[in-house]
Formats: structure tokens, sequence, C-alpha cells
């Protein structure tokens, strides 16, 4: 089920009603959640059902047996049985290819069987927080959960098939007690989810079809002037898709009285590569940071071994949006970019740097701002002091208060100290970090969006050697990315003025305002499919 | 000014301690609620009640102002329960408010951004269902003969002798539309055609000729003509056809009988002449290549048979197999090796869809008989 579907908003209501009716009993609730959840997995292919009531099973009895037993190997197991269920579903039939092809080419025959295989929708995330959970036991950062719990945050419909990447320790407490019916964050989702649709429906399909998928179905047919203005349409569109899809999960979730960390948060405005990925796709970068980047020893090993750690995380990061060369590179770069910034700064600054993480860390302090940072408004905005590895910090779950008003929405607390910068040439100096930032993500978004490398190639050849008009660089595209790039300069505290504007008006005034929202941007967009959410596909 | 101004920028990076590693996830409990409470900005929270009334409010409130949308939805969805339904509420409700001129805001806005009125030229008036257009167009009109006869063959005649010589310079504006069995192939026949062929793409996603009443093929194939004057179409199809042909007096035909067949030739007829416009354009109808879901298939069988006896029909019309280049000897494969030896995907994971590199396959023939047919080669 996708979400803005007539299908998605009847199955909303009828489990919004039915939740909340039955929320007081969690005896009854946690089942119909559960089943709820399901269903709307199955609706799209109820053979995976299956998949992830398995996962959910062999998950959870690790994490038991962890808990008990204490054995390493029950956690390797637990790692190798969902690694091996995401590279048997996602990368086998890229691993076979390329391995047949490099046999191949040196004329030994193939040794695995080419198999097509079904894609799960949304494997990679259930994965990925199913993993968090089993490894967040093993560190005894949490203690497991019950069966109803783990299978109720593995399987929460909001987040199922894009994300966010809810930890458990934000999840899981929130069903210890209730959610409370008096408080339910009406007005906070109404904005996540109108301007969720706005960035979809209205900026990301238009640039979708208006120019950046002609340029990049036919690069050779276009001009510099149009793929340059593609490139950065794209930026804006994948920006705009996938935080949609975040801002929509997150604020269904409030409506069912939950609460999601962010996933963004303005990435456009980074200032270093660093600062990028704390503002982008928030949950999976502090994922990786935690899963992979720390255990692979951080920037503990000294400087050469934390470029290869910043290199293997960024290249699975990249391999985890896809089986396909283009993501390798994508992550490569992303990872040499941080290692370039790294050495750099160790560089100017005469020694290395030992704090910096390769991002991830979510930098909450400068909260909402943008739609897409709509998100976070109404967070606490409470630096935490960055701690060392060392130091077991077990109050995870259990510090979170069962009304869960605590949970560290904004994708993580900060973790940085924000460092005031002085004078105006820390400005421009911020101001020129932004754009080198901005145009080497650009530059890397090319090979993400790319169907293979020989069009990313054509695409940059040409870039800078095609001449002639460019019919397809519109005024209403260029409206839609400056507005896309906009809506992260808009101060947070308009966002709160509106959203408190909007609380203060009877019930009538604001179905009357979000209808007619709704009409006019529905009829702007004219009588057209939705297409398919980008990141439906990882 | 923005305000992340504050935000911290690589030169004054987290002033943690000197000795801390990355920061630990375990660094970031979720934030007790005290220390915050203080800078929490006020949206006030209300009562599940009143958000589900909100909720509820919102959405029959829209239901009831734009049921016309609703209608078509219901219309694209795959038939099914789900499909009943939506159209078993939104096509009385829609009923109801356009006599109650409910509908207007909706018009008016439409109108207001320069779409065309949506509830105009639907369904009925079809060209494709159309009952006027029930009789098997004349056959005499065409240069096939015979229905059942097996045509895969470089068009003879005299309209051929007629086709110009296009170059680089003056090249051969092709249209590549259908489906969304277009949308890897039509980017791709751009990609590898010849400088004197130039090939653009009009893909439709979820369209076809069983359900003008969702999208009428028959009404864009006139705007497609109008606005881009190709001189050659070529046409992918039939992914979604795997279904019932409701007709206008609402008879059903069965997908896959005879019935649906002679139906499913029929449009393609219509469709075929709208595009070739008495021969004055080349059409260039792509045969379905195998489905891996064998139902599907049988399906798919029966339309190629049924646009191969169109094509023989309509003057200008050629049906293209591609199940020579895009199977096993006829039977459903999900790989092939490609031109330089090596083994190849062709088929997306939904078992219909062509990936890149079958599409590059498919394309191979396709721009071989255009360089055929406009002396290229």
């Amino acid at each position: 089920m996708v979400f803005p579907t007539i299908e998605f908003a009847a199955f909303l209501v009828v489990v919004m009603a039915v939740s909340w009716l039955l929320m007081p009993v969690p005896l009854l609730w946690k089942p119909f959640i559960l089943g709820a959840s399901y269903f709307f997995y199955a609706y799209a292919d109820a053979r995976f059902v299956l998949l992830i009531v398995a996962s959910t099973l062999i998950n959870q009895a690790a994490a038991v047996a962890i808990h008990r037993f204490r054995d390493r190997r029950i956690l390797i197991a637990a790692i190798a049985c969902d690694l091996g269920l995401l590279g048997w579903f996602k990368y086998y039939g890229f691993f076979a290819l390329s391995v047949d092809r490099a046999l191949q080419d040196v004329g030994l025959p193939a040794p695995l069987p080419l198999l097509q295989v079904a894609l799960p929708i949304g494997i990679s995330f259930f994965t990925f927080q199913a993993l968090s959970y089993v490894i967040d036991v093993w560190r005894g950062d949490i203690r497991p959960v019950s069966l109803i719990d783990f299978a109720v945050y593995e399987a929460f419909f909001p987040h199922l098939v894009a994300g966010p990447i809810v930890r458990a320790s934000e999840f899981t407490p929130q069903l210890t007690a209730p959610r409370d019916p008096r408080q339910v964050q009406a007005t906070r989702a109404v904005f996540l989810i109108a301007g969720g649709l706005v960035k979809k429906v209205v900026l990301a399909d238009l640039l979708a079809t208006r120019i950046v998928d002609p340029v990049f179905d036919a690069p050779g047919q276009h001009s510099s002037g149009e793929i340059a203005v593609a490139v950065y349409g794209y930026a804006v569109q994948i920006y705009c898709d996938f935080s949609a899809y975040s801002d929509i999960a997150i604020g269904v979730a409030l409506l069912l009285g939950f609460r999601f960390p962010d996933n963004f948060d303005r990435p456009y405005t980074a200032t270093s590569l660093q600062d990028f990925w704390r503002r982008w796709h928030m949950t999976l970068s502090r994922w990786l940071r935690d899963y992979v980047y720390l255990p692979l020893g951080g920037n503990r090993a000294g400087r050469r071994r934390t470029y290869v750690n910043l290199m293997i995380t960024m290249v699975l990061g990249g391999l985890w949006h896809g089986a396909a060369w283009t993501f390798v590179v994508w992550g490569a770069l992303h990872g040499g970019g941080l290692a370039a910034e790294r050495a750099w700064r160790a560089r100017r600054d005469g020694r290395p740097r030992p704090v910096d993480g390769f991002g991830g860390g979510g930098t909450g302090d400068v909260g909402g701002g943008g739609v897409g940072g709509v998100g976070g408004v109404g967070r606490p905005m409470v630096p935490a002091p960055a701690r060392s590895l060392e130091v077991p910090v077990g109050a995870l779950a259990d510090r979170s208060g069962p009304t869960g008003a605590a949970v560290a929405v904004g994708g993580a607390a900060p973790v940085a100290v924000t460092v005031p910068m002085h004078g105006r040439r820390h400005t421009s100096q911020a101001w020129l970090g932004r754009l080198v930032v901005f145009h080497f993500v650009c530059a890397a978004w090319v090979l993400f969006r790319s169907p293979d490398l020989a069009t990313a190639g054509e695409i940059f050849h040409r870039l800078l050697t095609a001449g002639g008009p460019s019919p397809l660089v519109t005024n209403t595209v260029l409206v839609a990315i400056a507005v896309g790039l906009g809506t992260a300069a808009v101060p947070r505290p308009w966002w709160i003025r509106a959203q408190q504007a909007f609380a203060a008006r009877p019930l009538t005034v604001q179905i009357i305002m979000v209808v007619a929202f709704l009409l006019v941007i529905y009829t702007f967009v004219g009588q057209q499919d939705v297409a398919p959410f980008i990141y439906f596909r990882f | 000014m923005t305000p992340e101004a504050r935000s911290p920028s690589a030169p004054t990076a987290p002033a943690a301690p000197p000795t801390a590693p990355p920061p630990s996830p375990r660094a970031k409990p979720p934030t007790p609620a005290e220390p915050a409470k203080p800078t929490e900005p006020a949206t006030p929270a209300v009562s599940a009640r009143r958000a589900l009334l909100f909720v509820v409010a919102c959405l029959a409130l829209l239901a009831v102002l734009r049921s016309a949308a609703m209608v078509h939805a219901g219309e694209g969805m795959p038939p099914g329960t789900t499909r009943d339904l939506v159209l078993g509420v939104a096509r009385p409700l829609d009923e109801v408010t356009s006599a109650l001129r409910l509908n207007q805001p909706d018009r008016l806005l439409t109108k207001a951004f320069g779409h065309p009125d949506p509830t105009v030229g639907k369904a009925d008036d079809s060209e494709l269902a159309a009952a006027a257009a029930l009789a098997e167009p004349d056959a005499n009109t065409g240069t096939g003969t015979g229905t059942g006869q097996v045509k895969d063959r470089s068009r003879d005649g005299d309209a051929a002798d007629a086709l110009r010589t296009p170059t680089p310079a003056d090249p051969l504006r092709v249209l590549v539309t259908g489906d969304s069995l277009t949308e890897s192939l039509g980017p791709t026949i751009t990609k590898t055609a010849p400088p004197a062929i130039r090939a653009e793409t009009d893909t439709r996603f979820g369209t076809g000729l069983v359900r003008p009443d969702f999208f009428d093929w028959a009404t864009h194939a006139r705007h497609q003509v109008a606005e881009r004057d190709p001189e050659a179409v070529v046409v992918a199809m039939g992914g979604n056809d795997g279904q019932g042909i409701t007709q206008p007096d609402g008879t059903i035909l069965p997908a896959g009988s005879p019935q649906w067949e002679a139906e499913y030739r029929r449009r393609a007829i219509v469709l075929m002449r709208i595009w070739s416009d008495g021969g004055t354009r080349r059409v260039y109808w792509l045969g379905l290549p195998p489905a891996r879901s064998t139902t599907l298939n049988g399906y798919f069988a029966r339309m190629n048979e049924a646009t191969r006896a169109a094509a023989d029909r309509v003057p200008g019309a050629r049906f293209l197999d591609l199940r020579p280049t895009l199977s096993d000897g006829g039977a459903y494969t999900d790989y092939l090796t490609d031109g330089g030896g090596h083994s190849v995907l062709i088929r997306t994971r939904d078992g219909v869809h062509l990936t890149l590199d079958g599409a590059r396959l498919a394309a191979g023939p396709v721009l071989h008989t255009l360089s055929g047919d406009w002396h290229l080669s």
C-alpha cells in the first residue's frame, strides 16, 4: 500500500479509529496493530508476510538467547541469518551475474545459477531494524522485549516499507503503556503529511517528469544547460521524494500516538560532508555509524585506518541502496569525500582531529525549518555531551517514560556542542562550504540516478561539452527547484508560529483550510498517477 | 537569513573531549523530558477523538469535492474487490455531487491551472469503445490480406518506396509510445539510434486498450499526432490488458476469450489507424515478450495474435515480433546472452518489464527495421 492513495486513506481511517478504541487494552491493541501492519504489507504481496514473520521469530529467539547465555555465536548466527536473507533477496542476482561475467571474461564456466529473485518490499528497512535490536541486546543496551512487542516494532506499518529506521530503544518503550488519547499531536501530523504531499506530488513528481527523467534517459539528446538543471533538479527531487515519505510516515505514526525519529534536517544546508550525513537519511547514517563504522574501529586506530573505515562504511551504505555498481561508486565517492575532508581538516589544524564521526549524529540543535524540517518542530534541543565509546550507556530504554514523550526525535540527540561562528569571515566560509558540499553531493547523485556507469559518464561529459538550446529548462522547473531548496531557508520559528496559528483555529476552520490546500495542490498537478516513491526500491 | 548559521561547520566542529571517539548511539539516550520542557514549542496536543474526527472530515470532504478523481482512480485499479468497492462508492457519489454542482471548485481550479476538464471525453465517448466503432473496420483499406495470416516481414509496396532518406541534419522523427513497457525501451532506442533517427518517448503508465474509461488512447493518439507529428510510431503496450473488457453496453468479455481477442483486435485497428492516418505514418507494433506468469503469458499470446492481425489490416502498420529476441526458444527467460557473449539480465523482478540490458536487446530489431525501411543501412 502506498501512502497517497485511496486505499491507504481508507485503511488509515479504520486503523486509527480501531486503534484508539482498543488502545486502553494492550492485550487487544497489540494483536490488532500487528494484524493491520501485516495486512498493509500483504496488500502488495501476501507471500512476503511469511518472510517478515520468520525474520521476527528468528531475531526474537536470538535476542532472548543472547540475553540469557551471552554467547557470541548466537549473535553471529543471527547476524548471518539477517544478512543472508538480505543477501539472497537483494544481492544474489547481482552477485551471480558479476561472478558469471568475470569468469566468462577469463574463459571459465559459470559456477552460480543465474536466478532472478523477487524483492520483498522494505526488506532493507526491517532487516536493519532487527539487526539493531539483536546487537543492542548483545551490547547490553537494551533487554529483550516480549515477542509481540518486537513483532509490532518490526512491522509497525508507518515505517515498514521505507523507514525511518527506528531503534527498538526508541519504539518499544512506547509500547509499555497505552498511548495517551488526550495527547495526539494532530497539528504537527497534519503539517508533516500535507507538507509531504506537496513535496512528493507537486515538487518531486513535477521535476521527475519535466526534466530529470527525460535528461537521464537520453543525455545524448540534451544540452549542457538542460543537463545542469536536471542534476540540480534530481538533487531536489530525491530530497523531496524521500523526505516526503519520511514526513508522512512520522505524521501517520503521530496520529496513532507514536513518535519516530526525524530523518532529514535540511541536508542541503550542510557546511561539510560530515554535516551532510548528519542531516541526510539520519536514521540510516546513525545505523551505519553505530553498527558498521564504530565496530570497525571508527577513528581510534590511526588516520589511515579511519579513512579505510569511512570508505568501507560508505560503500556498504551505497550497496544498501541497491545491487548495482552505480551505488557502489556513489558510496565510494562519499567515503572518499569524507576521508578527504578529514585529511584536509587535519592538515589545516596541524593535527588529526579525534572527535568527528563520519556524520550520522544528527544535529538536533538546528531543529526544524523547511517543509522537511517541520518534523523538528516541537523537539527538545538538548545537547548531549559526546561520550566515549567505553562508557556503557545502558539507560537507553528505561529512561524513556511510558508516555514516550521523550523519544529522541530529531534523528538523534545532538552530539555536537555548537560552537557559534564569529564574524563575516566565518559566515562566508560557511557559505563556501555549503556551495562546495552541495555541488559534490549533486555530482554524486548523478551516479545514484544513472542506470549505469556509462550513462553517468556521458552526463558529466555532456555537462561540459554540449551546447545548444535548452527547451526543457522552463520557468516551472526553475521555480520548483528554487522552492525545493528554498524551504530550507524558512526560519524555524515561522513553522512553529504557523502550527500554533493553525492549532488555535476551530476544528471546522482547520478542516476547511486543509481541504482547500489539498484541493489546490491536486488540481495544480492535474490528473496524473503518482509515481512510486524512490526509496521503495531500497 | 537561515537559522542554521549555528550549525556545526567543519572548521568549528564539535568541541567534545579530545579523547572521545565519534559519538556513540549510547551517548544519546532518549532525551528525558524534563530539561527540554522549557524550550519545547507549544503545539498543543488534541484528543484522539478530535484528531480522528478531523481526519475523517477532511477525507470525506475531499471525496465529495473530488469525486471525479476518485472515480478515475478506481477505474485505474486492477479488477478486484478494491476496485469494485471504490467504484461502488465513487460512482454514485460522483453522480450526486455533480447534480449538486459540488464538483465546481475542483473543475474551476483544474481549469484555472490549465488542465483539460477530465469529465469531458470520458468512457463511453471513447472512440476505442464507442458503439459506433463496434463494427470491425473495413479490411479493404489495409494492405494486409486475411485475418489469420502471419505477416512479420517488411511491408512491400508503393508506400515503402515513397519513404524519404533521413539525414542527421533532418533526422527521422520516431515516437516510442505505449505503457510502462516503453519506459526502458524508449530511451534505449533513443540512445542507440543512429544519428539520422531521433526518437522521443511518451510513456503512459498503467494504461492499455482494455480500459479507455481510465485512459483513452484514441484521444491521446490524436494529440500525439497533432503535437509531435512523428513519421514513425513504435508502440509497446498490453502489459496491463490481461483483464476482461467491459463493453459500453455493460457486457463483459472475459480475458482470453475469442470475443475478447476479436474486440482487442478491433481496438488495436482503431488506434493504429489514428497513428497511421491512411499510411502517411509508419506504425510498428511490438509484440509482447513472454511473461513469467503463465496466466499472463497466455493473455499476451492472445494479444499478440490480435495485434498481429490488426497490423495486417492497417496501411502503414506492421507487427514486430520480439519473441525471437527476448525469449529462450519462445519460453520466458530472465537471462540471455548478449551480442558480446555475456550473460545479461533482461527482465525485471516482476517478470513483465525489460531491464536496460533487455531493452538494449529489444532495440536492435526495432532500429534494424527502421533503418531498413528508411534506407539507412
